[in-house]
């Protein structure tokens, strides 16, 4: 995944033009968790939060980090913080800004720090629904080296489009498991590529029995 | 004391509580006996309410963080000072209005905010298309095949697309009905079991990273 290689490229490019970087984990809470899918890209994304702010405390680049849930900011702020601390910066304080769980105050808001502040890295990661085109709209405006993803597929198009670097539903998951390093962490990512696998080859199979009039492995797998 | 102090300061026991209890919910969803699904029940409450806790959380440290900034007179101050003036408007409202009825609460809401939303939303709305044109560029090969699927889906719903060329709604709805719900389809499962996978490591302590 190209994106994983693009952070300490896009935490250059900011220490060179002396810019901050924009980061939004969109506008889904750390309590949803509706079919597992709502709160897990939010906590993904702010473990990129961390890495991101990991890698730039060295050459002290500045992440201006934004949220749309109130619940998500003394969390983000803890992350940055412990992420910082272990680069050996504890000096540097977080800057993670609530706007609004209002989604056109939340684009505005978001619209305004783009442009004002003249990023040079937009990091748009997590559950991001309609707000990404505007997001990417205001990343490509100030020339900004954009990296994005969203576990909404019906968003995906914008990222794929608008930014450098994409990812594409669970790779934002694995995306925040590789960045850690942890072999752990990383072996749980390759496990759940041969869960994939088995469930596909259960697809498949089930598909051919279906076809051939035996639907008893769906019948088995709905109870 | 201290020692009490010393051991809630510690990262472990938020863990070991984490393990327990989300170890307990998998338990309880696959072997559903009456006394799991009885303790299960009152766990449940119990998120509800540290839900709300985790919101009045979010509200306080948003408060401090903003009067902070006030205090030190920093860059946006004023914004912030407006920001806690409308929180507090909001609250005593709220607290005045009570379960009375519907005003002054509604009244508030309905004559301040939603007129600031709607305009709000008029001037996204206008934006939303120059943005559309602006993002919507050939800048690879797959942004050139989301755009060919795009004309294809756009004229299949446009009544001009059919009177053009009668294969345009058939190519359209093959797009939205094989490739596109195929794709979708695999995305879903795929994020879900990275959703699973995800909490799997946080209820096991393998991701110490959010905490």
């Amino acid at each position: 995944m190209g994106a994983i290689s693009a952070l300490p490229e896009l935490v250059g490019r900011a220490a060179e033009m002396g810019r901050p970087i924009h980061f939004t984990s969109g506008r889904v809470g750390m309590t949803s968790f509706s079919a597992g899918t709502s709160a897990a890209p939010t906590i993904a994304a702010l473990l990129v939060l961390g890495e991101l702010s990991k890698i730039g405390a060295e050459p002290g680049v500045s992440i201006i980090a934004t949220t749309g849930e109130a619940e998500v900011l003394p969390v983000a702020e803890e992350i940055v913080i412990s992420a910082v601390t272990a680069a050996g910066h504890p000096e540097m304080k977080p800057d993670v800004r609530f706007l609004s769980n209002q989604l056109r105050s939340y684009i505005s808001g978001c619209m305004g720090i783009i442009s004002r502040e003249k990023v040079a890295g937009n990091v748009v990661i997590g559950m991001i629904g309609m707000e990404s085109l505007y997001l990417l709209d205001a990343g490509l405006d100030v020339g900004a080296m954009q990296i994005g993803g969203s576990a909404s597929d019906s968003n995906a198009p914008w990222f794929v489009c608008a930014a450098d670097y994409f990812l594409i539903g669970e790779e934002i998951i694995a995306t925040a498991a590789y960045l850690g390093g942890d072999p752990t962490v990383v072996g749980s990512v390759a496990g759940e590529d041969v869960v994939k696998i088995i469930i596909m080859a259960i697809m498949m199979v089930g598909s051919i029995l279906v076809t051939a009039g035996m639907p008893w492995l769906t019948e088995l797998l709905k109870n | 004391m201290s020692v009490l102090m010393s051991v809630l300061k510690k990262k472990e026991l938020p863990f070991v509580i984490l393990t327990i209890v989300g170890l307990f919910f998998i338990l309880a969803y696959y072997f559903p006996l009456p006394l799991l699904a009885s303790v299960e029940k009152e766990l449940r409450g119990w998120v509800i309410i540290m839900g709300i806790f985790l919101n009045l959380l979010g509200v306080v440290s948003l408060t401090i963080k903003e009067y902070g900034i006030i205090r030190k007179r920093l860059a946006g101050w004023e914004s912030s000072a407006w920001f806690l003036v409308v929180l507090i408007i909001t609250v005593v409202v709220f607290f005045y209005a009570g379960s009375s009825g519907k005003d002054p609460f509604y009244t508030y809401f309905d004559t301040l905010f939603t007129p600031l939303d709607t305009g709000m939303y008029s001037l996204l709305t206008f934006m939303v298309i120059a943005a559309f044109f602006r993002v919507f560029r050939v800048r690879s090969w797959e942004s050139f095949l989301l755009v060919a699927s795009l004309v294809f889906v756009m004229l299949m719903n446009a009544p001009v697309g059919e009177a053009m060329w009668s294969g345009f709604p058939a190519i359209g709805q093959w797009i939205t009905t094989v490739p596109a719900m195929g794709a979708s389809r695999a995305s879903e499962i795929c994020i879900a079991l990275g959703g699973i996978i995800l909490m799997m490591r946080i209820i096991l302590g393998l991701e110490k990273r959010i905490m």
